[in-house]
């Protein structure tokens, strides 16, 4: 014993390397204390830097790898270390969610594709999810029309698929941490599958804690979606803003608008600037500048609608976390209870029509 | 240490760099915890991980306690040197390595990894970030300007000119409005003559 540890602290490396592996493979030699130094080191705890005599090999399974390129991704759940448990407490914890166990789990099963309607002893999302987009495309809908109240229809519509797309539930279910619980049947999951594992955990907390407490998930996960968007440019994109207009101005009973060229700058360079200003009667109603005149107008006309339907950047922000006051919960919740909670002082405004 | 966008440089320009953001609007609803979980390993009975056990033994379980969202895993592996992996909800796997730590040190780590984004810690260009930067409307150079000349409607019709057509007075832009007379009568000389006048 004493004599591996002079060796190994006083020849070189590689001598010492040879040393602990002879160790390493007969634990009938009791290890010294130097055995565990840094300094010595295995291949693969040197990344990047093999022992000189592995390094044709090392190179070559590099190269290998690069040819073959990156493994398919493995669900966490096959890696390492997991318990699905602690991991399913966890997820309640972060989320601050009350949900009954079992429900959250069918919430994470992905329904078999083969299988019969009889045989449903497997609980998975599927009715849930039902319930779930259903609960889930009143409540926003009805958000959408307290908070925006001036929009029209299809405004509203545009919002409520924006909001609900595929593809953004999808993206708010993998950084909520759903693909690490979820499973499912081909991995990695597609967004339909996280979609519906999302609306399915709506579900299950609507069974489990209410309608208000599913609703609250809903407005501080799914909603905030809006944040930093313009309803008008980023999310709607109607086609032709101008006879949205005319149609706003008819139904006012005022006279349509008119365009006028207010400025103009560099019309023969490549950057030339026009300003439009549109005018009712002798109101007006909106300035806009572009690079050419018909984008001009159509900008103005934007901005117009903005202006009509208060979503423009200085009109009231859609109420969402802190700046959701007593007033708008109950407006919002309303339906959903079909009463006022004894704790919110609400102001009594009849001009309210609650759509459920 | 490779980034982003590639292999280390030496400038601030060459090295990764990215503009403050933060995951899926996290402060508007209710907080959530961004990481997930950490996974301890450590050797159950060389030097090197003396003071990993020395964390599992005393300050784990009230670290856990503290942070109740985060799944802790404490891995004892043969011959393993002590490191802490922290993998967060955006998917991204941070490892520390514990060798030569002491217990203050490690839980200093693993409060950091609690309180993080999973966002790559690089450079930072702007200290704040806004979706409208401008509440008044921005400026520009026709702000001030409030006299309109609205008589003519917007003129749809394209206007064409022939090109070869003689610009008429080409150098009237050139001379201020009270010196125009000396356009009047310029005289039309040869290249000699303009050769033997003087300048200017």
């Amino acid at each position: 014993m004493l004599l591996t540890t002079r060796i190994v602290r006083d020849c070189p490396k590689r001598v010492a390397s040879a040393i602990y592996w002879l160790n390493k493979k007969s634990p009938a030699l009791s290890y010294s204390t130097n055995v565990g130094n840094s300094a010595i080191r295995t291949a693969d705890e040197n990344e990047g830097r093999p022992l000189r005599w592995k390094r044709v090999w090392a190179l070559s399974m590099k190269r290998k790898k690069e040819i073959e390129g990156p493994d398919p991704p493995k669900p966490r759940s096959t890696l390492r270390c997991w318990n699905y448990k602690a991991e399913l407490s966890a997820f309640q914890c972060r989320l601050h969610l009350n949900c009954s166990e079992q429900l959250l789990k069918d919430a994470f099963t992905e329904p078999l594709p083969d299988q019969d309607d009889n045989a449903e002893s497997l609980s998975d999302y599927s009715d849930l999810q039902d319930c779930g987009r259903k609960f889930a495309d009143e409540f926003v809908s009805h958000y959408i029309s307290t908070a925006f109240p001036k929009l029209p229809s299809a405004g509203k519509q545009a919002v409520k698929s924006f909001l609900l797309d595929e593809s953004h539930i999808a993206y708010l279910a993998r950084n909520l941490g759903y693909e690490d619980l979820l499973q499912c049947v081909n991995f990695p999951p597609s967004d339909e599958v996280l979609c519906c594992s999302f609306l399915a955990s709506v579900e299950a907390i609507n069974r489990s804690g209410g309608p208000v407490a599913a609703g609250r998930f809903l407005l501080d996960f799914v909603i905030p979606q809006l944040v930093g968007k313009d309803i008008l440019h980023d999310i709607w994109k109607p086609n032709d803003p101008m006879s949205l207009l005319v149609e706003e101005l008819k139904k006012q009973s005022q006279p349509l608008p008119e365009a006028r060229l207010v400025r103009q700058s560099g019309i023969n360079t490549v950057t030339p600037v026009f300003f439009v200003a549109l005018f009712s009667g002798k109101r007006f109603l909106s300035e806009s500048g572009g690079e050419s005149i018909p984008l001009a107008e159509t900008d103005a006309a934007k901005q117009a609608l903005k202006k009509k339907y208060q979503i423009s950047i200085n009109s009231k922000v859609a109420p969402m976390g802190h700046s959701v006051d007593d007033e708008f919960l109950a407006k919002l919740f309303e339906p959903l209870l079909g009463l006022y909670t004894e704790n919110v002082n609400v102001k009594q405004n009849k001009n309210i029509s609650v759509q459920p | 240490m490779s980034g982003l966008f590639g292999s280390r440089g030496f400038t601030n320009k060459t090295r990764p760099s990215a503009f403050l953001r933060s995951i899926l609007q996290n402060g508007v609803g209710r907080p959530v915890k961004q990481l997930k979980r950490i996974t301890l390993k450590f050797c159950e009975t060389s030097q090197h991980s003396l003071y990993a056990r020395k964390f599992v033994e005393e300050h784990l379980i009230d670290f856990a306690s503290r942070h109740p969202s985060v799944v802790i895993y404490a891995l004892p592996e043969t011959e393993a040197f002590p490191q802490v992996c922290a993998e967060y909800l955006n998917g991204r796997e941070e490892i520390c390595e514990l060798n030569k730590r002491d217990c203050d040190d490690i839980l200093k780590i693993l409060e950091t990894f609690a309180d993080r984004s999973g966002v790559e810690i690089v450079r930072i260009r702007k200290d704040f970030h806004t979706d409208i930067p401008s509440l008044q409307g921005e400026w520009h150079p026709f702000l001030n300007f409030r006299s309109y000349n609205i008589v003519n409607k917007l003129d749809w019709t394209p206007k064409l000119t022939n090109a070869w057509d003689p610009v008429g007075k080409p150098w009237e832009k050139c001379y201020r409005k009270h010196e125009l007379h000396k356009l009047e009568n310029r005289p039309v000389l040869t290249y000699e003559e303009k050769a033997e006048k003087p300048l200017g």
